[in-house]
């Protein structure tokens, strides 16, 4: 299956795709051509949108109040990722991108030697300060601070490792037991 | 109950400096904003002795400068019109000037004159640049958002607090968290929605439609829940409309000043005057007539509540408040629809339900009991 990408219903992401794709080339990387964008972004979808590759946007409140809640962590052992997950999936559910039923939502800290683990990932969301690499045979897709990629089962990625002295931090919504 | 038994009291000065807007939103029901002539200082004058002389003016007593956008005209303006404000108002009423505007025009000499007058500002604004500059642009299209920001800066650079209105049409209804960052981001501690309307020259609205309304009310509790969670919670108009007059803080006859004849006094940029909902300024209809009822050179309030026009149009608006009253279980809420939006949705004033009764008056209103009961079920 070939990855395709479209910005998902309900939501606006700055920049564009060119802006966020490489594809590989010799040992390296290069912004697609029109031909290949045009492939890699096509205008219209089959009705099985669980296909494409969707991408959103976290709203500045709601990373504030993640940051807020990884401080109530630290400070004092009070930071609800619960409440914080819960609101999420309020606010995915409200833009018709809802959660599946029994989804895992899990907060992933990744150092420069860590590997994240996408076999079951129904979403990736960039929560740090950084943007973040999200690969793929042939293709990479930069996930820019405050955006979320909804995956595809078929077409599980690998999180690109950070420099060394950074960090990715992402928050995972996986498939709950079947 | 007869007509001149039932004016005023007069609350609301709407004075149109000029028909003439900067910018040329879709939505607008303004039908001559291309026209560049001003009020005069002498138009000015008689407009404000014909509301202090009418016997009508009440506090708290507003006049605001719209009908086209006010900052057109200079500051030294509005110095000499609020030397004629002050000595037109023997009577000393406390009286709260406003301004309604896009914000393009504000530069430090406009921030100079609002603090040092404490001129109260409405900023129109419609969120960020794919809300805002899909209506709000320029005649060439382009959008305005980068130029209402700076505007919108510089006012809070000056410390001049100032409240949004915010237009809604079909596509903001998706986007109630953006829209709530972007006041957050932008320093708006108080924000008003008003929904696209039918009125005057703009005959159709992206929110008509049976689909639209539950797309409101969930826009609108979704809202709601960041606006009252927010620290301080974010005012925000209908909300606070609503809780006064579930409190019966406010009757329901002061919620209608658009019901009641002469409780606003409409001043055109010639001297014309009308009365009721400020759309109805500069249009007429083939039944009515011009809905300008007179000249404040020429025309009393004594032979304007005689004038079978006026004694016409005002029985037709008193019935449709009566129908209201009769059919509409949210009449103790609201007081009856605005007139203007009778007339230009159903062609008739003596009717009821309108788009902005379902979206801006029910919906609102049912949310915010709703939330007062999940607030009451908390504590």
């Amino acid at each position: 299956m070939k990855a395709s990408f479209a910005i998902a219903p309900n939501f606006q992401c700055k920049g564009s795709w060119k802006d966020r794709l490489r594809v590989a080339e010799g040992s390296g990387w290069r912004t697609p051509h029109d031909d290949e964008l045009a492939d890699l972004t096509p205008k219209k979808f089959s009705d099985d949108d669980t296909a494409r590759l969707c991408l959103f946007s976290i709203p500045e409140h709601m990373r504030n109040r993640f940051w807020a809640m990884l401080n109530d962590e630290a400070a004092s052992g009070t930071g609800d990722f619960v409440e914080f997950s819960e609101k999420l999936a309020r606010f995915l559910t409200f833009k018709e991108l809802p959660p599946p039923k029994d989804s895992v939502y899990e907060l992933l800290i990744q150092d420069a030697r860590g590997k994240v683990e996408t076999g079951d990932v129904w979403a990736l969301m960039n929560f740090g300060e950084e943007p973040i690499l999200i690969a793929w045979p042939q293709l990479q897709l930069r996930l820019r601070p405050g955006e979320g990629c909804r995956m595809t089962v078929s077409l599980p990625p690998k999180v690109v490792q950070p420099p060394k002295d950074e960090l990715n931090v992402l928050l995972a919504i996986r498939l709950g037991p079947a | 109950m007869d007509p001149a038994d039932r004016v005023g009291p007069l609350e609301l000065l709407v004075i149109q400096p000029t028909p003439f807007c900067n910018l040329d939103c879709s939505y607008c029901y303004l039908p001559d904003r291309l026209n560049k002539r001003k009020i005069t200082l002498e138009t000015l004058e008689k407009a404000l002795n014909w509301a202090f002389s009418s016997g009508l003016v009440r506090q708290p007593f507003t006049l605001l400068w719209h009908a086209g956008e006010p900052m057109v005209l200079p500051p030294t303006f509005y110095e000499q019109a609020t030397v004629l404000l002050e000595r037109c108002n023997a009577s000393g009423f406390e009286v709260t000037q406003s301004f309604q505007t896009n914000a393009t025009l504000v530069d430090d000499a406009w921030c100079d004159f609002i603090h040092r007058r404490g001129v109260h500002v409405g900023v129109s604004v419609d969120g960020p640049d794919f809300l805002n500059d899909r209506h709000r642009v320029t005649r060439q299209g382009g959008g305005t958002l980068d130029r209402v920001l700076r505007g919108m800066r510089l006012l809070r650079d000056h410390n001049i607090g100032f409240d949004v209105i915010t237009v809604l049409t079909s596509v903001s209804l998706d986007y109630p968290d953006e829209l709530f960052d972007f006041y957050l981001e932008h320093g708006v501690t108080s924000v008003a929605f008003n929904v696209e309307e039918i009125e005057g020259p703009h005959v159709t609205s992206s929110l008509s439609g049976s689909e639209m309304e539950p797309r409101f009310r969930r826009f609108y509790s979704r809202f709601m829940d960041l606006a009252l969670a927010s620290d301080p919670p974010l005012r925000v108009r209908e909300f606070e409309f609503a809780l006064n007059s579930i409190s019966y803080r406010q009757q329901p006859e002061t919620r209608t000043q658009e019901c009641r004849p002469f409780a606003i006094l409409n001043v055109d940029y010639e001297g014309n005057f009308s009365t009721y909902s400020p759309e109805l300024l500069g249009l007429s209809s083939p039944q009515h007539g011009s809905f300008a009822l007179g000249n404040v050179a020429r025309d009393s309030l004594q032979s304007v509540l005689t004038m079978p026009r006026f004694l016409a149009l005002d029985d037709e608006i008193r019935r449709g408040v009566d129908l209201c009253r009769e059919t509409c279980r949210y009449f103790p809420f609201c007081g009856g629809g605005p007139p203007g939006n009778k007339f230009f949705e159903n062609g008739d004033f003596a009717t009821t339900e309108t788009l902005s009764c379902r979206l801006h008056k029910k919906a609102t209103f049912d949310v915010a009991l709703d939330k007062l009961e999940q607030l009451k079920a908390v504590t």
